[in-house]
């Protein structure tokens, strides 16, 4: 939501207006509290419409006949006034996220949901048509997900005609939405019911498979599509389903199956005041928008009567979700992205006219299981854009835009559709681990848009997202592969001649990838290798201890978690074992060494992240303590390079800056595409404070060296960097 | 060259893991490109929009004669192969024995241990026709007491690639260059397993020839471990093998779950997977 203007009026017959929801063709929208202290969206006609008689007296019938709408699924009609110089029409606000959110965010829905969503929207529809109007703009923009089930919002009152549209807006020809539409509508034919059954079909096709039917691109491209070509319903795998949406999707409006018949047809149990079969994600994100909602300053949710509580599971299940839930923005403001996302998408280009930002993104685990390290992260960035932008002869403002993933594969991918939509952004660090980067990458690398990450270094996830060499993504620091290859020539080096391996399957991929590593390079290094195996349903993995001491297992490598590794240790310790213990990096965290206790005193791991506490990150470490008044956790200080690379590399692209000399050339930066920022980062050879950052043919990063540490007294405790050849 | 060696199997991708000592401990795979994957995938998906399964332990067999009515019902006859695939002879194994990797990584039959509640290895083949060779292939499914024991018989193939890369299945009759991967439900593409495991390598026979492709995907789902295997044949290419086995496993997999899943209510959604 965004706050009122001066120009806007603060109140309308017997509304108070609390904030602008969205500004569209034909006026702006409102939310609204009214007398009752019900909540409103308030729709306001703009004047040159007011003004047409013609418009008005359409305007006047519409609202009479929207007032006779009877249908749980479509907002019911509050109020209007249809006769003062400023006509407005009041329905109930729902304060949810748009079905078009839900599937950007959370992917395509299965195709049960679907089918009951089509349910609901044919019922929606068929009290829409019943009472004689025609709501002309069906998309998933106008479907509200509320906590007791979907809403039809804008339903074809206050919508002009496409002769009008013409006349009196000059950037756009047809009323609706591209995508859409039905063949009449593109060809500005008059159009009835079953112009909206055809959106119907768009709607459940982009519900189902996340894509339209008759592709994206330029308006006038898709209109032709929509007219001419055949609908793209490859990707519904329900067949029925398929068949129904075919048919809704014919060309001729004869031909189209009626909303009484696509109720008929889809043989699910229509909910009843509930969401619960909605798929999680949705129904987390309609919870947390919802109390996001209600949560705005004036907003009180005692006073909401849209919002029962619907008996049984449903509600306890949507409860427990919000419980868990916290907002997914991490920055800026989330509520006015809800309102800019809900209003059409057609109409709010994200640029403004005052000119381009340059803008890096920020995808981090700020939540979920890695939130520590996603935390460390962005605020390094943050100092090193706040720096950046201090400096006098910077040759443009860098904005940094950054978004909360959790860790969650859906919520990743759809972090990473915003990201690569804003045309603003040039780069993006993250994303923080495998979870993420598995969904996530193959987003930016359609899209061109280079990714470096410090802290995702499997080698499995790029692969199994792309099944190819990745092209925007870079990795700025020692895959984990090298942390287990220098791990096997740090334990012969201390005297292990019968390494033993136990590999805890709570560990995932990450763990299990460096396997075939520690194989290979003990064969190599000459040793003997010993290894366990524990599945991630053992509750305990030491009780394969006493089985490798038994097979002469002088030395121990696990991998796996921090937690899991404790009684491990503790194991060992109770055997009196004193040979090299090493962790991998994912269980080498402060939760092992208070789980462990004494237990955990000697344990090393290599790393891949440098202590924030080295002398060589001192200047970092200092400007971080100053800024946030505390020290930078792991993984900081790379992402701190890995921005100031970033922006060397776009200081060098945007070529005569206000450099050195002082000059006073006022010549607008050139702004890099895309494709030149990847070009220029993989050349890079740029000195930060923890390495000189060079990349392979893979965008890997070059080294020859990872960190090692040990617990001394309680904590991991620096030893400096190890080579790999060592 | 960390790229060179991406085999999608069954939807999952096998990474090679061996990044900085290269992929081919045991000996290279034949047919070995090195610019793109070699297996493109049918099935490839997203690991979005399915539910994770749940067992019902209610329904999980207690007995061996409930266990194997329940491999019965599940475990893949030529139906759920490629075209071209039939039944081998003999067909069946001894439902009583199962086979146990030695020390001196050699497969001999043994008794099935106390764990195990029943097992049973089906054999198939493409028998040589138009210049190519045979191909064979089988399907194994295994019912524990426990999903607990059931994760451990999984944990134990991968320990056994760590030990053996070559094995020794009958006299005549080789495995060589084994490594595997396990893969949690989430992981790498895994949408139907509790836990994915693949192997790969190459067969070898002193009458059939080779090396040739050779692999194995064995998943876990609650007390169940099932899985599939193919050896190449002369002329076979790993997309042709590929297309033979894709939708064995996962189908077996849906199967199990029909018999011995909860019922699903209307709940579904993701469970993101990694760490």
């Amino acid at each position: 939501m965004e706050r009122l203007l001066p120009s806007d009026p603060s109140r309308l017959g017997g509304y108070r207006l609390l904030g602008r929801l969205g500004a569209g063709g034909m006026g702006v929208v409102y939310v609204a509290r009214g007398t009752a202290g019900e909540l409103a969206a308030v729709k306001v006609i703009q004047p040159e419409f007011a003004q047409q008689t013609e418009f008005r007296a359409r305007f006047r019938r519409e609202a009479e006949s929207a007032r006779g709408v009877d249908s749980p699924w479509v907002v019911p009609v509050l109020g209007a006034d249809t006769e003062g110089p400023a006509p407005w029409l009041a329905t109930s606000f729902v304060p949810g996220p748009s079905l078009a959110e839900a599937v950007a965010e959370c992917g395509p829905l299965p195709a049960r949901v679907v089918r009951v969503l089509g349910k609901v929207l044919a019922r929606a529809l068929d009290a829409v048509h019943r009472a004689g109007l025609v709501h002309r703009d069906v998309k998933p923009g106008n479907v509200l997900l509320a906590l007791d089930g979907p809403r039809l919002i804008d339903f074809g009152i206050a919508r002009p005609t496409a002769a009008e549209e013409t006349e009196l807006t000059s950037d756009s020809m047809v009323v609706g939405t591209p995508g859409f539409l039905s063949p009449e509508q593109a060809r500005a034919l008059p159009v009835g019911p079953a112009s909206d059954v055809f959106s119907l079909g768009c709607v459940l096709a982009y519900s189902a498979t996340g894509r339209l039917p008759f592709g994206t691109g330029a308006a006038d491209a898709l209109l032709y599509r929509t007219v001419h070509d055949t609908p793209d319903l490859d990707g519904v795998e329900d067949a029925e389903l398929r068949s129904l949406l075919a048919r809704c999707l014919a060309k001729e409006p004869e031909d189209r199956p009626q909303v009484g018949a696509i109720d008929t047809e889809l043989m699910e149990d229509a909910p009843t005041g509930s969401i619960g079969w909605l798929p999680d994600p949705v129904v987390r994100m309609v919870a947390d928008r919802s109390a996001r909602m209600l949560a705005l300053p004036g907003v009180e949710p005692t006073e909401v009567p849209d919002v029962p509580a619907p008996p049984g599971p449903g509600r306890r299940r949507v409860l427990a979700l919000a419980a868990g839930g916290t907002a997914l923005l991490a920055a800026g403001g989330g509520a006015a992205l809800w309102a800019a996302l809900r209003d059409n998408d057609r109409t709010t280009p994200r640029s403004s006219a005052t000119g381009r930002s340059w803008t890096i993104g920020v995808q981090a685990d700020l939540s979920g299981p890695l939130k520590a390290a996603g935390t460390a992260q962005e605020r390094a960035a943050r100092l090193a854009v706040e720096q950046f932008n201090s400096r006098e002869d910077k040759a443009f403002t860098l904005t940094l835009r950054v978004l909360d993933d959790r860790g969650e594969p859906a919520r990743a991918q759809a972090v990473a559709r915003r990201l690569t939509a804003d045309r603003d952004v040039l780069a993006v660090l993250g994303p923080t681990g495998y979870a993420s980067a598995q969904s996530a990458v193959a987003v930016y690398e359609s899209a061109g848009l280079p990714l470096i990450t410090v802290s995702e270094l499997s080698v499995s996830a790029v692969q199994s997202a792309l099944l190819a060499k990745p092209k925007s993504y870079f990795r700025a620091a020692p895959l984990a592969a090298y942390s287990a290859y220098a791990t096997v020539t740090a334990l012969t080096a201390q005297g292990s001649r019968r390494p033993g391996l136990l590999v805890d399957r709570a560990g995932g991929i990450t763990g299990m990838e460096s396997v075939n590593v520690v194989h290979s390079s003990t064969h190599a290094a000459g040793t003997a290798l010993y290894a366990r195996v524990v599945p991630a349903l053992a509750p305990d993995v030491s009780t394969v201890v006493a089985d490798m001491l038994a097979h002469g297992v002088d030395g121990f490598y696990y991998t796996g978690t921090p937690e899991r590794a404790a009684p491990l240790a503790r194991a060992l310790a109770a055997r009196g074992f004193n040979g090299p213990r090493f962790l991998d990096t994912s269980s080498a965290t402060p939760a092992f060494v208070s789980a462990a206790g004494p237990a955990g005193e000697g344990w090393q791991v290599l790393a891949p992240y440098i202590d924030p506490a080295a002398a060589v990150v001192r200047p970092f470490s200092t400007a971080y303590r100053k800024r946030y008044g505390a020290a930078p956790g792991d993984w900081a200080a790379e992402a701190y390079d890995v921005t100031r690379l970033l922006a060397d590399r776009l200081t060098a692209l945007a070529g005569s800056g206000r450099s050195a000399s002082g000059g006073t050339g006022e010549s607008a930066p050139h702004r890099p595409t895309r494709a030149q920022v990847t070009g220029a980062l993989a050349k890079s050879r740029f000195k930060g404070l923890v390495t000189t950052y060079t990349f392979d043919a893979d965008h890997q990063f070059v080294t020859q060296r990872v960190q090692r540490y040990q617990v001394k007294d309680g904590r991991f405790v620096y030893l400096g960097p190890v080579g790999l050849s060592s | 060259m960390a790229y060179a060696r991406a085999l999608r199997v069954g939807g999952v991708v096998a990474a090679c893991g061996g990044l900085l000592l290269g992929c081919t401990s045991g000996g290279g795979r034949g047919g070995g490109g090195s610019a793109s994957p070699s297996v493109p995938s049918g099935t490839a998906r997203t690991p979005s929009a399915s539910a994770t399964p749940e067992m019902d332990p209610a329904r999980e067999p207690k007995t061996a004669t409930q266990a194997q009515a329940l491999i019965e019902q599940v475990i893949s006859g030529p139906e759920l192969f490629g075209t071209g695939v039939q039944r081998a002879t003999p067909y069946e194994s001894d439902p009583g024995q199962w086979a146990v990797l030695g020390d001196d990584c050699l497969w001999r039959l043994k008794p099935l241990p106390g764990d195990a509640l029943a097992t049973l290895t089906r054999h198939f083949e493409v028998p040589a026709a138009g210049g190519k060779g045979a191909v064979r292939l089988s399907a194994t499914v295994t019912v524990h007491r426990t999903a607990l024991d059931a994760s451990w018989e999984q944990a134990r193939m991968l320990e056994e690639d760590l030990d053996c890369t070559e094995q020794t299945q009958r006299p005549g009759e080789r495995l060589t260059g084994l490594q595997s991967l396990s893969f949690a439900r989430g992981e790498g593409g895994n949408t139907s397993g509790d836990d994915l495991l693949l192997e790969t390598g190459q067969c070898v026979s002193d009458t059939r020839g080779g090396p040739y492709p050779y692999w194995w995907q064995q998943a876990v789902l609650g007390s169940v471990v099932a899985g599939t295997s193919v050896c190449g044949g002369r002329g076979r290419s790993e997309q042709e093998l590929n297309s033979l086995v894709v939708e064995v496993l996962p189908r077996m997999l849906l199967r199990v779950e029909q018999e011995i899943g909860r019922p699903t209510g209307s709940a579904s959604g993701t469970k993101g997977g990694g760490s």
